[in-house]
C-alpha cells in the first residue's frame, strides 16, 4: 500500500519495470509473401509514384531487378488475419493475447499511451514474394516531466528478417505513457 | 473424390418448407465497413465518410449493398458446406441501412429437385436488420450432394443463352442485343439513351492474378472460414488450388491506380434533374470458382432501361448484364444488376 503524496515526485521506472528490458515476443510472419495486389494497394494508398514499385518492366531493368516494396511497406503488418479486427481491438484492451508480436509494456500508474514516432533502419529492399517474419523486444525507457506532468517513454525494438533469414530493417518505436 | 463427409447437410436432409437454420451478423462496425470496402476496393464516401452521410440525409455511414450480399453468401456457402456449391443468387436492396445495425438472415426451401444426381434446393431468403425492416429479399439455387455420393461439382456447363452472349461480347460487336418494342419508353427516357440499350460497354481486366493477399483480404472482409478459401491442402485436393469467396468475381472494375475503373456498362444521359440513386440489387449466377492465379475480364452491355414512379417520385432502373470470363475464355459467373437513378421534371 502506498502512502506517498500524489504531487510528491517520484519514479516511475521501478525495477519491476526496468526488469522487462530485453523482453521479446514471440515472431510473426505475415500470412503471404509479398504479391502484386498488395504492392498494388500500398502505393495507391501512399500515393507513392515511383516506377520501381509500379511498373514490371521499369523494374526488371533496374539494379533491383523486379519489384520491390516501399521502403515502410514492412510496417504494415496485417492485424487480425480471419477474425473481427474489433475482437482484436478488444482483446488488446483486455489485456488477452495479443495477435502481433510485440511485447506488453508494464508501467505501473501509466495507464494511458501514445504512438510517439519510429526510428528505422534499413539493410536491404523487400522483393516480390519476399516473405517477412518480425520479432520485438523491449529495449530501454525514459522518463520525462510533460506539459501534462509525468511520462515514459518506452522504446520496442523490432527486427525484420526475409525467408532467406538475412536482416531488412530494424524499427525502433517509441510509446508514451502517460497519467 | 472424397465423398460427403458426416456433418455435411445432404439433399436427403431438405423438404419443401423447411426453414434454412437463421445466422445473424453485427451489429456492423467501422473496422467491418472499412475492411469491406478495402477488399472491394470502394471509396465511396456513402459507405466511409460519416459527415458526408449526415449531410445527405442518412442518420449514419451507409452499408453497400455488397456487404450484405456477402452476408448472404457467406450464410449459404456456408450451409451448403464443403461438398455443396452456391449456384445462383438473385436479391434486391430494399431499404438503407446503417453502421451498427444487425442483420438476420432467413430463408425457406421453395422447391428440391435432382439434376444429374445431385440435389438442388431453391430457397426464398431474406436479409432483415433489426428494425424489422426487409434489408434484401431474394432467392437463391443451392446444389447439395446425395448422402454417400460424390460432393457436387464445382464446375458447371453455362445455359446455351450465356454462351451465345459470352460469344457476342467477345467478337467487339457494338450491338449485343435487339431493341424491341416498348422498351426503354418513358418520359426521362431521351431517344439518345434508348438507343443505347442493347449496346456493349467497356471491357475490365482485372489489375493482377488473384493472388493470395487478395484471396485472405475477401475471407476476411467477408467473415469466410470455408477450408477452400483458407485451407492451400484442402484446396489443391478439391478444386486443384486455393480459391476465392463467390462474391470475389462480381467485384468493382478498377484499373492499376486503385480507382474505380469505367463502369462496365454504356453510361446513359436521362433528362430531368438528377435526385439521387443507389444499388436496387443483383442477378448473379456463379459456373465455376475463381482460383489462385486467374484474371478475370468483365464485360457488359446495357440491358434495359425502366421508368417506374417509387414511393419518392420518378425514377429509371438502368439494367446491365455482366460475363466474367476468365485466362482461359471461360464463363466463370454472369449478373445481371439494376441502377436507381431518381429524377424530377425540374
Amino acid at each position: 500500500m502506498t502512502t506517498e503524496n500524489k504531487d510528491e515526485p517520484r519514479t516511475y521506472v521501478t525495477e519491476e519495470v526496468k526488469a522487462q528490458i530485453g523482453k521479446e515476443g514471440p515472431p510473426s510472419t505475415w500470412p503471404e509473401g509479398l504479391e502484386r495486389s498488395t504492392l498494388r494497394r500500398y502505393v495507391n494508398a501512399t500515393e507513392d509514384q515511383n516506377p520501381l514499385y509500379r511498373d514490371e518492366e521499369h523494374a526488371k531493368n533496374s539494379r533491383y531487378g523486379g519489384l520491390i516494396a516501399p521502403p515502410f511497406w514492412l510496417a504494415s503488418h496485417p492485424l487480425a488475419t480471419g477474425q473481427r479486427v474489433t475482437e482484436v481491438l478488444h482483446m488488446r484492451r483486455e489485456d488477452g493475447p495479443l495477435p502481433g508480436s510485440t511485447p506488453r509494456v508494464q508501467i505501473e500508474g501509466l495507464n494511458r499511451g501514445v504512438n510517439g514516432g519510429s526510428e528505422i533502419e534499413w539493410f536491404r529492399p523487400v522483393y516480390l514474394d519476399d516473405l517477412l517474419t518480425y520479432k520485438s523486444r523491449i529495449g530501454r525507457f525514459e522518463e520525462r516531466m510533460g506539459r501534462n506532468g509525468p511520462m515514459v517513454i518506452s522504446y520496442t525494438e523490432t527486427e525484420f528478417r526475409n525467408q532467406r533469414g538475412e536482416l531488412v530493417a530494424i524499427m525502433t518505436g517509441s510509446g508514451i505513457r502517460m497519467t | 473424390m472424397t465423398t460427403a463427409s458426416a456433418t455435411q447437410v445432404c439433399f436427403e436432409d431438405i423438404t419443401e418448407g423447411m426453414e434454412i437454420p437463421a445466422k445473424s451478423f453485427g451489429p456492423v462496425e467501422s473496422t467491418d465497413l472499412v475492411r469491406f470496402c478495402s477488399a472491394w476496393e470502394t471509396y465511396s464516401l456513402l459507405h466511409t465518410y460519416q459527415k458526408f452521410c449526415l449531410e445527405q440525409g442518412h442518420r449514419d455511414v451507409v452499408i453497400n449493398g455488397p456487404f450484405k450480399q456477402a452476408v448472404i453468401i457467406n450464410w449459404l456457402d456456408n450451409w451448403a458446406g464443403d461438398d455443396g456449391f452456391l449456384k445462383s443468387m438473385s436479391i434486391q436492396h430494399r431499404v438503407f441501412d446503417f453502421h451498427d445495425d444487425v442483420f438476420t438472415a432467413t430463408g425457406v426451401v421453395t422447391k428440391t429437385y435432382e439434376v444429374d444426381g445431385f440435389g438442388y434446393v431453391n430457397i426464398d431468403l431474406k436479409l432483415t436488420n433489426q428494425r424489422g425492416e426487409v434489408s434484401c429479399p431474394g432467392i437463391a439455387t443451392v446444389v447439395l450432394p446425395k448422402r454417400g455420393g460424390p460432393p457436387a461439382p464445382v464446375e458447371y456447363a453455362p445455359p446455351a443463352e450465356y454462351v451465345e452472349l459470352l460469344q457476342k461480347l467477345a467478337s467487339g460487336a457494338e450491338r449485343i442485343a435487339d431493341l424491341k418494342d416498348g422498351q426503354g419508353i418513358g418520359e426521362f427516357i431521351p431517344e439518345k439513351a434508348r438507343n443505347t440499350i442493347g449496346m456493349r460497354g467497356y471491357a475490365n481486366e482485372w489489375p493482377e492474378p488473384l493472388d493470395r493477399a487478395t484471396i485472405r483480404r475477401f475471407a476476411d472482409a467477408t467473415f469466410e472460414w470455408k477450408r477452400a478459401y483458407r485451407d492451400e491442402e484442402f484446396a489443391k485436393s478439391r478444386y486443384g488450388a486455393l480459391i476465392s469467396p463467390p462474391l470475389t468475381v462480381l467485384r468493382v472494375p478498377i484499373n492499376e491506380w486503385g480507382m474505380m475503373g469505367e463502369s462496365a456498362v454504356p453510361h446513359i444521359e436521362l433528362a430531368g434533374r438528377s435526385r439521387g440513386g443507389g444499388n436496387a440489387g443483383q442477378d448473379a449466377e456463379w459456373f465455376k470458382p475463381v482460383k489462385l492465379g486467374d484474371t478475370i475480364t468483365q464485360v457488359a452491355y446495357l440491358a434495359d432501361l425502366v421508368e417506374r414512379t417509387g414511393r419518392s417520385g420518378p425514377m429509371v432502373i438502368v439494367y446491365g448484364e455482366t460475363v466474367y470470363i476468365n485466362q482461359h475464355g471461360e464463363l466463370v459467373a454472369k449478373t445481371r444488376q439494376g441502377t436507381l437513378r431518381q429524377l424530377s421534371a425540374e
